[in-house]
């Protein structure tokens, strides 16, 4: 202590000086994207919840009285004789589309797998040229993407075209406008987001616990099940969410893909607020699709910030 | 030891699993097929989108002399151009603040309201936005659609030039600043040239959402404001046409350049 | 290669060569026709210098890689052609390896359950192993809570609860600061005798391989250079890598002057010594002798007498417990002595004094290599 106060530490430079000139350069900073993100982005959302609670105005928009309605009308439906009876195509849709993004994905899940993690077992340099080509298409327009599909699945398409002319078809076999169609088109567009995390945590995987795990009688699936998987856990989980809400919410492929009957939450909330000029109802519908999300999120944060915890004891 | 055990020891290497290999390799045969097939479609000569004829760049011609492609292309690179300028300035700004300024109280909660335009879905996004401009009565054609792509290219923005700066030792600038630089000067001088690799990066992939946004712009574009996905929707909507294969190209191309400078922008 | 008289091997390797090849580079030839037996319950040592290839043969026996040439025998029987998870052979790997989502008592009970081993049994075999390495109330920690000594005695419990037959251990010491290294070295040797398991043990640390080895490996650019007891290759080394390698020591180049029946007279610059005669090298053959610095005394005598050389010092260093002197006894030839410290009446010897250097009885070696 006495030696510190004879030769004094070299004071650092700091960036740093009064607590409330930091504040201010801060916020200042700060200022401009959280007010575009807030006054943007937030603040339509509010506005679509307060929509929800209101009447529909028939030639789009809304009008300024509360109405419960919009969400009535999730569940049931006005009879000819002014009773309300229980509708269920609405809850349906909102089944079916979870029920699609759910398999969507898992499919990205068994399909991005083993890519994944044949990647990260890659030399470095090949390793990166592998992940470049994986983001390419993601950074391509979907509606292109989605648009490549038809192309190949239409009845007039590649498949049925060469099928037939090859003599094994007679007549077109049907595969656009199907939910399979659906699926290819979901998993086709998103399934980079499943490979990009699960890549990043089977690199970071010690190749050392493999050979521990071999060492103590674990064949290679053994080590599969044992070791990597649970290792490779969080990007798994990280994947399925960045896969699961854009895939709940989708427009174009069930659109494009799907046609007009194989309807899901994306493409309802579409026609509410475009031809069905139902807004309320279409504001409720976005409604319950962000609170999915939400909800999906906050498991999701809730589960890895318990986990960090655990880490960090 | 009998022969086929031996050979499997022998070929028994740790890590790798009996067919992911070619897995890996079907599965890009699926990634960029489709696209190839596109792209091979679009010189066709025939009127056909899917039967080949004959090369030809005839397609090209018609969609680059055809004034609605030539409108929506002139309206998708002027919000792309001013978003980006937009969403890169003040992205720089956000990622000084929270990779530079210190720990401070309600760092997470700006971070976390940067990245919301990546977590909401883009349909929520769409008929909010729509929602509030009417509420607002705000009626600004081009405009409309300059401020909606702005928000999501915020991030996109954002995270590269955050990448960059935390890879960065702060040590640089605070070698500047010991060295008389003022913080001004600091930035100018230490801190921008030093990311510029980040900027580049952030603004070439806002670039490239707001040029394919689809979703966000089909439901907030006034009536006469037409992107070229919006464009080229309406398009495939009537059906498929050697025409749409040939816009479609060209836009998948720009973007491959765009994705191929960030690329090397971000490896330098 | 088999070993006669007592005991069976456990691991027998036969002219064992490993090379690596690798794109655009030279291959490497990591060991060059090993052979060497290890025989059952023996705590057996292979030292030497990093990229010696000791770990090389190690996960060749483990199975992680394969021979390029040559036979591993496991108890009598070829094990080339069996996959890691199929030899009874466990390892403790240098940073432990410890599986990080698993809790200790999974992790000693992996092995046992990849065997198929039932609930029960396994559960008694990690509470046994967990008392075996005095870490009872840890079972249901996760790794990440633990120390390094503790991770250590926790990757030493998993390797064994499988009783395998052969234990390896890749410098598992290492990670470890010095005063753990050495309470371990005792923990490790007295287990080994308990369980009666044939340990390998791999470390590039001497005075690891010789307080704890019953036989050590002296390796040395992919070849063994010596193999026996502690004792014989201290005392007895076959060459001057070994002798350079194991302590420390003079090498002096030097000729055989003349030669009496077990007693050769050796010359060089500075002085004569005699050592014992080894075959193959008689009267004017250049050779190299080895002699450790704890075996010579210094003094202030002057008459020059057998086996004394006359000399002044050049350094000296304290090292606490003793003091090491360099002496230069000619242009040539400077010869490193520790003294003791402790002894009663020990001089201290300045920088720059007239001393004499005297080697005690059979202490100068003759080196074969």
């Amino acid at each position: 202590m006495t030696i510190d106060a004879k030769f004094p530490a070299p004071k650092l430079p700091q960036i740093r000086r009064s607590a409330d000139s930091d504040f201010f350069n801060r916020w200042a900073r700060l200022f401009p994207s959280l007010f575009i993100i807030g006054f943007f982005m937030l603040a339509p959302i509010l506005v679509v919840g307060t929509y929800s609670f209101l009447e529909a105005d028939p030639y789009g928009g809304v009008r300024p009285n509360y109405s419960s309605a919009a969400y009535a009308q999730l569940v049931f439906e006005e009879n000819l004789d002014g009773s309300w009876g229980f509708n269920p195509s609405y809850v349906k849709i909102l089944w079916r589309s979870i029920l699609i993004a759910g398999i969507s994905t898992a499919l990205c899940l068994i399909v991005g797998f083993p890519v994944a993690y044949y990647m990260a077992r890659q030399p470095v340099d090949k390793r990166n040229f592998l992940v470049l080509l994986i983001t390419i298409p993601f950074w391509t327009n979907l509606l292109i993407r989605t648009y490549c599909w038809i192309l190949i699945l239409r009845d007039t398409g590649l498949v049925n075209n060469s099928l037939i002319s090859a003599g094994i078809l007679d007549a077109p076999f049907k595969m656009l406008y199907t939910n399979g169609a659906i699926l290819l088109g979901l998993v086709y567009t998103f399934v980079p987001f499943m490979i990009l995390p699960i890549y990043a945590s089977v690199e970071r995987l010690d190749l050392r616990l493999l050979e521990a795990g071999h060492d103590l009688y674990a064949t290679r699936w053994q080590v599969m099940r044992e070791i990597i998987l649970p290792l490779a856990k969080p990007g798994i989980i990280a994947g399925s969410i960045l896969v699961f809400i854009p895939c709940i919410g989708a427009f174009i492929a069930p659109d494009l893909l799907g046609g007009s009957k194989k309807l899901m939450i994306g493409s309802l909330i579409q026609l509410q607020f475009s031809s069905s000029r139902n807004w309320p109802f279409g504001a409720a519908v976005t409604l319950v699709l962000l609170a999915f999300v939400l909800i999906v999120l906050m498991i999701y944060a809730m589960k890895s910030s318990g986990k960090k915890d655990l880490e960090a004891a | 030891m009998d022969t086929p055990a031996k050979n499997s020891a022998r070929r028994f290497r740790i890590g790798v699993f009996p067919g992911f290999g070619v897995w890996t390799v079907l599965f890009f045969v699926y990634l960029y097929v489709p696209i190839l097939i596109l792209v091979f479609f679009s010189f066709n000569g025939g009127k056909s989108a899917t039967v080949w004829s004959e090369f030809s760049l005839r397609w090209y011609q018609t969609a680059f002399n055809n004034a609605d492609i030539q409108r929506a292309a002139y309206n998708s690179l002027v919000i792309a151009f001013v978003s980006t300028g937009i969403a890169v300035v003040v992205a720089v700004l956000a990622a000084l603040v929270t990779s530079r300024g210190g720990e401070f109280r309600g760092k997470s909660l700006a971070y976390g309201t940067i990245m919301l335009p990546l977590v909401v879905p883009e349909i929520v996004t769409a008929v909010a936005t729509l929602s509030f401009f009417a509420a607002l009565g705000i009626s600004w054609g081009a405009g409309n659609l300059i401020i909606a792509h702005t928000v999501f290219c915020i991030p996109f923005a954002y995270l590269p030039i955050r990448a960059r700066l935390e890879g960065m030792d702060s040590s640089l600038e605070q070698a500047a600043l010991d060295l008389y630089a003022n913080e001004w000067r600091t930035f100018w001088f230490v801190t921008f040239p030093l990311i510029m690799p980040g900027i580049i990066s952030g603004a070439t992939l806002s670039f490239i959402v707001s040029i394919d946004n689809f979703i966000i712009s089909l439901m907030v574009a006034e009536p006469g404001v037409t992107t070229l996905p919006i464009y080229i929707y309406s398009l495939v909507r009537l059906g498929v046409t050697p025409e749409v294969n040939a816009v479609s190209t060209v836009m998948l191309m720009i973007s491959i350049v765009f994705v191929a400078i960030s690329y090397i922008a971000g490896k330098r | 290669m088999m070993e006669n008289g007592n005991g069976v091997c456990a691991v027998d390797i036969q002219a064992v060569e490993k090379v690596y090849h690798s794109k655009g580079r030279q291959p490497v030839q990591a060991l060059k026709k090993v052979s060497l037996s290890i025989r059952d319950n023996e705590f057996f040592t292979l030292l030497g210098p990093s990229g010696c290839g000791k770990t090389t043969l190690l996960r060749l026996i483990a199975g992680f890689e394969q021979p390029t040439a040559g036979e591993i025998l496991l108890f009598g029987n070829r094990i080339e052609g069996l996959t890691p998870y199929s030899r009874s052979v466990n390892t403790v790997f240098q940073h432990y390896s410890l599986f990080p989502h698993m809790t200790v008592a999974d992790n000693i009970g992996f092995g046992l359950k990849m065997l198929k081993i039932d609930q029960a049994t396994r559960d008694k075999t990690v509470s046994e192993m967990l008392s075996l390495v005095h870490m009872e109330d840890f079972a249901n920690r996760m790794p990440h809570q633990l120390s390094g000594g503790q991770q250590q005695r926790i990757a030493l419990a998993r390797a064994l609860a499988p009783h395998p037959k052969v234990l390896l251990l890749d410098e598992p010491l290492s990670a470890l600061d010095l005063k753990l290294r050495q309470a371990m070295r005792l923990e490790l040797k007295q287990l080994q005798e308990k369980t009666g398991i044939t340990f390998v043990f791999v470390t590039h640390d001497q005075e690891e391989a010789l307080a704890m080895s019953d036989r050590i490996a002296v390796m040395s650019n992919g070849e063994v250079q010596q193999i026996g007891t502690a004792g014989d290759i201290y005392d007895r080394p076959s060459n001057s890598f070994v002798a350079d390698f194991i302590g420390e020591t003079n090498l002096i180049d030097a000729e055989i002057t003349s030669q009496a029946g077990a007693i050769s007279n050796c010359d060089f610059p500075g002085g004569t010594l005699q050592a014992e005669t080894i075959t193959g090298r008689s009267v004017s053959d250049k050779v190299t002798l080895t002699l450790r610095p704890e075996k010579l005394r210094l003094s202030t005598a002057e008459e020059p007498e057998q086996g004394r050389m006359m000399g002044h010092v050049v350094e000296r260093v304290f090292l606490g417990t003793d003091t090491t002197y360099l002496v230069q006894i000619s242009p040539e030839v400077t010869l490193q002595v520790r003294e003791q410290n402790a002894l009663p009446g020990a001089t201290r010897f300045d920088v720059g004094a007239k001393v004499s250097v005297a080697a005690a009885d059979g202490a100068t070696r003759i080196l074969e290599g």
